[in-house]
């Protein structure tokens, strides 16, 4: 509980923080650091007891997906926990006297304070989902860390680089635990490591254990993925100190030791760790003696630490482990010190360059005895919890049947970083002071005290050895490995172990001795190259061929999208109609009326296509059209047979008026014969894959069950016999308002269009005139008020069968509930009649006798059909379910509920939507330009009449 | 009766496919019309064709008798004649507007950001 408490107070200080923001105080440090000492201590008093039994406990966080907020804590747990605090504690402080000048200074402080929440939950998470959660906030913090000099376009590189390779080892890792997961049947994982023997059996745990060490190895900057960390050390010294030496990196050396005894049960598991922490140590050995920068060569040193460490856990055998365990202390305490050095040095003389570093002995003395405690430990000289380490680490490698070349490349690799350590860390205090020698360099206790501390734990340790072996490192490290571990001691008297000791010190001697011409020698043969050059190229390449791709795909030509949607849905239809194949149905072949009918169809639409002027294709689709609602007509379908033809009518009407409008439309285009073949290729392709597709739904049997509830409580629930249409205004009504609204839209955009194109180009209209070749207009060109084929006979009986057909039309509306008809199909008879208006007497009068502007009309029947819904919701409960009351008219009763409102407001929308469209499309002075709101709506509203008038001829 | 009419919705289709891959736009706009049609046509038959009568309950009865239509792809047709008829018209008023203000016929030009 005190645990949570503090990782709680961890977030809640962090993003405090990070919000607040400018440079920080000294008391910012020690508000960071109280949470994290907490935690500390936490830790440290539950140590007995997780040794005996370790702690779990469980909070559901996702519990559909089974993701709970579960600790459990162990020694291994335990051991990183102790680290992440410890040094975050002396890292939290030293940041505040780091950033007190620095106006972005409190942002990175909370940044960090956050990472070591997120690193906290990391290793003592039981969740794989949180402790991928927790790795990628790991990741995410420390991009914005690296970055924390964002004007520094090397700074972001480096960030990038760093994110892009864990953010890639994350994927994998989140991969990999799923993988585990399905194996073990839970997300927990220690339940997940106790069912070893199951899991180990499961096809996917190669693949997953494989991508977990993937990503655990992105994470702790091994080969091949070393080259992130040297660039990360554009970070703030601090954040390099405490994510990049002591920490973060060592969140994969955790997972690895974490997963080890599945790993073990894996052949490629150790060859895979020694071979990856191997080469990391000879590229770090390698490439190392080329920088200058010290806090560069803190980096390799630190490559070559982490290099041993995945070795050890590889290598499993009981020193080893304890080797692990050692080291892994014993390095966050010694780095994380020359880190915390090294950025103080830097900030006092303003240079990291070892060439100009020296005589800072006598000016900075503290520091001085720091970095000399630290650089004791790391060089593994006896009393130090380093030289335990390295004891073990050699001891480690003598054991079996290990290659002699892993010992030997341990020796070197360590002799490499103990001659850089002695290099970048020692020599600028011990050096006299030279010419480069800034003379103000002067130390304050406020962050001199910290890499003390730190290096100063680690003697202490080292003398303490044994009993700390005994408590803690030893229980940790026998989680991670196969064998008992190896008993830990200050001093484990005169062997083989420590004669390698010794040679790696007398190598290191030499290397340091003869340090100069090995840099010679490795900038000569290494170049210029950068680490991560080759990543960075791969990556531009990437980018480029993402470019050169988006270039050839999103080319911006529509009918080659088009034709791609289209065959590949064509393809994909043909393949499930293939897949699903069933027995035909029995096909008809005396001939009959009926087929004669289906003839039809594809017979307008040939007609259609072979079309060389555009009405004649238009009425060839009308014939197919009239077809198929003779089709729905013989199958049972009256409403939609009534529908079909009026939509039908109407739209030709529409093509005629917009034909009309603008200069006669090309239909047949040159193109090459190819095209046409390839296209009717993809058009024979979709169309056979709808057939196949449809032939394949025919031959299995359909699923009844929401039909015959509606044909079932059509009458008692919604009290209409039409079982069409109270689907549509009851059973469904939600789904007809979206539609509704959709209609109504579809209106509003056509008018607008067609506005545009009245007030932009009124002189080519006038033009259009002359070369229309639409036998509509041929006729005549009269002004507007006159009607387009105002036929004498026309002009007469259209306003008696005006009456008439509205009538039927509300007629067709309210009889709907019962017989064919409703909101719908009146509203269509409705427009049809308004239509026929239009073509006699011109739109203003048709204006003018409807005196209801049309987005009035759609707009209130929108209304409508929203209060019937709301009507539904107060008296029923729920959007648009229908109330029911009766209403007695003389004797009889008669039963009206919302439905009724409903489809009024239905009909409403497509008498509006037909009326909007008609009256825009009719002519450019149509009254209906002025009835638009969009951009003149600041305006004051022009009277119908009276814009007719205005408007130019 | 069902193969015909699967047949013929399948001809309907590859018409409107083949009319609206043409560049000129106007074919477009006549294929999206058929596609409508087209697809009308396969949720109707989809939803299993008869003869036996249209989806109407008889009077004083309160169910619908058993052989009658389905009729829940025609709730979902009626609709979407309506809507089609709304798009064909957008489509429509979209080609009349680009004929006439920028002489556009032809759909194979490639879009170009700069374009007024």
């Amino acid at each position: 509980m005190t645990l949570l408490l503090a990782i709680l107070g961890l977030v809640v200080v962090g993003a405090g923080l990070v919000i607040s923001g400018g440079r920080t105080r000294l008391r910012d440090g020690m508000l960071a650091a109280l949470p994290t000492t907490a935690a500390f201590v936490a830790l440290l008093m539950w140590t007995p007891n997780a040794l005996e039994t370790p702690i779990h406990a469980t909070m559901p966080w996702v519990p559909s997906l089974d993701v709970a907020l579960s600790f459990h804590i162990d020694a291994l747990s335990i051991l990183l926990g102790l680290v992440v605090t410890g040094v975050g504690a002396a890292v939290f402080t030293y940041a505040a006297a780091y950033f007190s000048d620095d106006d972005n200074g409190r942002r990175s402080l909370g940044m960090l304070v956050l990472f070591a929440a997120a690193m906290l939950v990391l290793v003592l998470t039981d969740d794989v989902i949180v402790l991928f959660v927790s790795w990628e906030t790991t990741s995410v913090l420390s991009f914005l860390l690296v970055g924390h000099k964002h004007k520094d376009a090397a700074a972001r590189i480096a960030a990038r680089r760093a994110l892009l390779t864990t953010g890639a080892g994350g994927v994998a890792l989140l991969a990999g635990l799923l993988m585990l997961q399905q194996a073990a049947g839970s997300a927990s994982l220690s339940t997940i490591i106790a069912a070893r023997d199951t899991v180990a059996a499961h096809p996917l745990f190669d693949w997953g254990i494989g991508l977990i060490a993937f990503g655990a190895l992105t994470k702790s900057a091994q080969f091949p993925f070393h080259y992130w960390l040297p660039g990360a050390m554009k970070a703030p010294t601090p954040v390099s100190a405490y994510l990049h030496s002591a920490t973060m990196v060592k969140a994969g050396i955790y997972l690895l030791a974490r997963v080890a005894p599945l790993g073990n049960a894996s052949t490629v598991w150790e060859p895979l760790l020694i071979g990856a922490g191997g080469l990391t140590m000879v590229v770090a050995t390698v490439v190392a003696a080329k920088d200058r920068d010290a806090k560069a060569l803190l980096a390799w040193s630190t490559l070559i630490a982490l290099g041993s460490l995945t070795m050890m856990v590889g290598i499993a055998n009981g020193k080893a482990t304890a080797a692990f365990a050692t080291l892994l202390v014993a390095h966050a305490s010694y780095k994380g010190s020359l880190f915390l050095v090294i950025g103080q040095i830097d900030h006092v003389t303003g240079t990291r360059d070892i060439t100009k570093l020296s005589g800072l002995r006598k000016t900075m003395p503290l520091t001085f005895i720091a970095a000399l405690f630290a650089f004791v430990s790391a060089a593994g000289v006896p009393l130090t919890l380093g030289f335990v380490g390295k004891e073990l680490l050699y001891k480690a490698t003598l054991v079996g049947p290990l290659p002699i070349v892993v010992t030997a490349v341990a020796v070197i690799g360590n002799a490499m970083a103990i001659a850089v350590l002695f290099r970048s860390m020692m020599l600028p205090f011990l050096r006299s002071a030279g010419p480069d020698t800034p003379v103000d360099a002067s130390e304050t206790a406020s962050w001199t005290l910290q890499p003390l501390a730190l290096a100063f734990g680690g003697i202490v340790a080292g003398i303490l050895a044994a009993p700390l072996g005994r408590t803690l490192l030893a229980p940790a490290a026998a989680l991670a490995g196969r064998d008992e571990p190896y008993a830990l001691a200050a001093w484990f008297g005169f062997d083989l172990a420590l004669a390698m000791s010794g040679v790696t010190l007398a190598l290191s001697g030499v290397l340091v001795a003869a340090w100069w011409p090995l840099a010679r020698a490795a900038r000569r043969v290494l170049g210029d190259s950068a680490p991560g050059a080759l990543f960075e190229q791969g990556l531009s390449a990437l980018v480029a061929g993402a470019a050169a791709m988006t270039r050839r795909l999103q080319h911006g030509r529509l009918r080659a999208y088009l034709a791609v949607i289209l065959a590949a849905g064509g393809a994909l239809l043909v393949s499930a109609a293939w897949l699903d194949r069933g027995d035909l149905p029995p096909i008809a072949t005396a001939p009959n009326l009926k087929i004669g009918l289906a003839a039809l169809l594809p017979l307008g639409a040939a007609i259609a296509i072979a079309a060389r002027r555009p009405l004649t294709a238009v009425t060839s689709l009308g014939v197919t059209g009239i077809a198929i609602a003779l089709i729905f007509l013989r199958y049972g379908a009256p409403d939609l047979a009534l529908t079909q033809l009026l939509v039908e009518t109407l739209l030709v009407v529409i093509f005629a008026l917009v034909l009309a409008r603008v200069p006669t439309p090309t239909l047949s285009m040159p193109e090459p014969w190819f095209h046409k073949v390839r296209d009717a290729g993809i058009a024979i392709v979709v169309g056979g894959g709808v057939t196949a597709a449809l032939l394949a739904t025919q031959s299995v049997p359909i699923d009844m069950t929401v039909s015959d509830f509606y044909g079932e409580q059509s009458v008692p629930g919604g009290y209409g016999r039409n079982v069409v249409n109270v689907i549509l205004v009851d059973f469904r009504a939600l789904d007809t308002m979206g539609e509704i609204v959709v209609l109504m839209l579809a209106a509003v955009g056509v008018a607008a269009l067609l506005r545009t194109l009245s007030n932009s180009s009124t002189g080519m209209i006038g033009a259009i005139g002359k070369d229309n070749a639409s036998p509509f207009i041929t006729a005549n060109r009269e002004p507007a008020e006159e009607g387009i084929g105002s036929s004498l006979v026309l002009r007469t009986i259209v306003p008696a069968l005006m009456p008439l057909l509205l009538l039927f039309a509300i007629f067709l509306f309210l009889r709907g509930h019962h017989e064919p008809g409703g909101g719908f199909i009146g509203g269509l008879v409705a427009s049809a009649a308004i239509g026929l208006l239009v073509f006699s007497h011109g739109g203003a009068a048709t204006q003018r006798a409807f005196r209801l502007k049309p987005r009035v009309l759609m707009a209130s029947g929108i209304a409508v059909a929203l209060l019937a819904g709301l009507i539904g919701l107060a008296s029923e409960g729920s959007f648009l379910e229908g109330a029911w009351f009766e209403l007695p008219i003389g004797g009889t009763k008669i039963k009206l509920g919302t439905p009724l409102l409903f489809d009024l407001g239905v009909f409403m929308v497509v008498v509006g939507t037909m009326q909007m469209m008609l009256l825009a499309l009719i002519d450019k002075n149509a009254s209906e330009t002025s009835d638009l709101p969009p951009a003149s709506s600041s305006l004051p509203e022009q009277d119908d009449e009276t814009s007719v008038t205005e408007a130019p001829r | 009766m069902t193969f015909w009419l699967s047949l013929a919705v399948g001809l309907l289709v590859t018409a409107s496919v083949y009319l609206m891959l043409r560049p000129s736009a106007m074919r477009f706009v006549l294929g999206l019309m058929i596609l409508g049609n087209a697809v009308n046509l396969l949720i109707f038959v989809s939803g299993r064709i008869s003869t036996a009568g249209p989806p109407l309950v008889e009077e004083g009865a309160t169910a619908l008798e058993a052989g009658a239509a389905n009729p829940l792809p025609q709730a979902l047709v009626l609709t979407a004649i309506v809507i089609s008829f709304g798009l064909v018209s957008f489509t429509l008023a979209l080609l009349a507007a680009a004929r006439v203000r920028g002489g556009v016929d032809r759909l194979d030009e490639p879009i170009t950001e700069e374009a007024p």
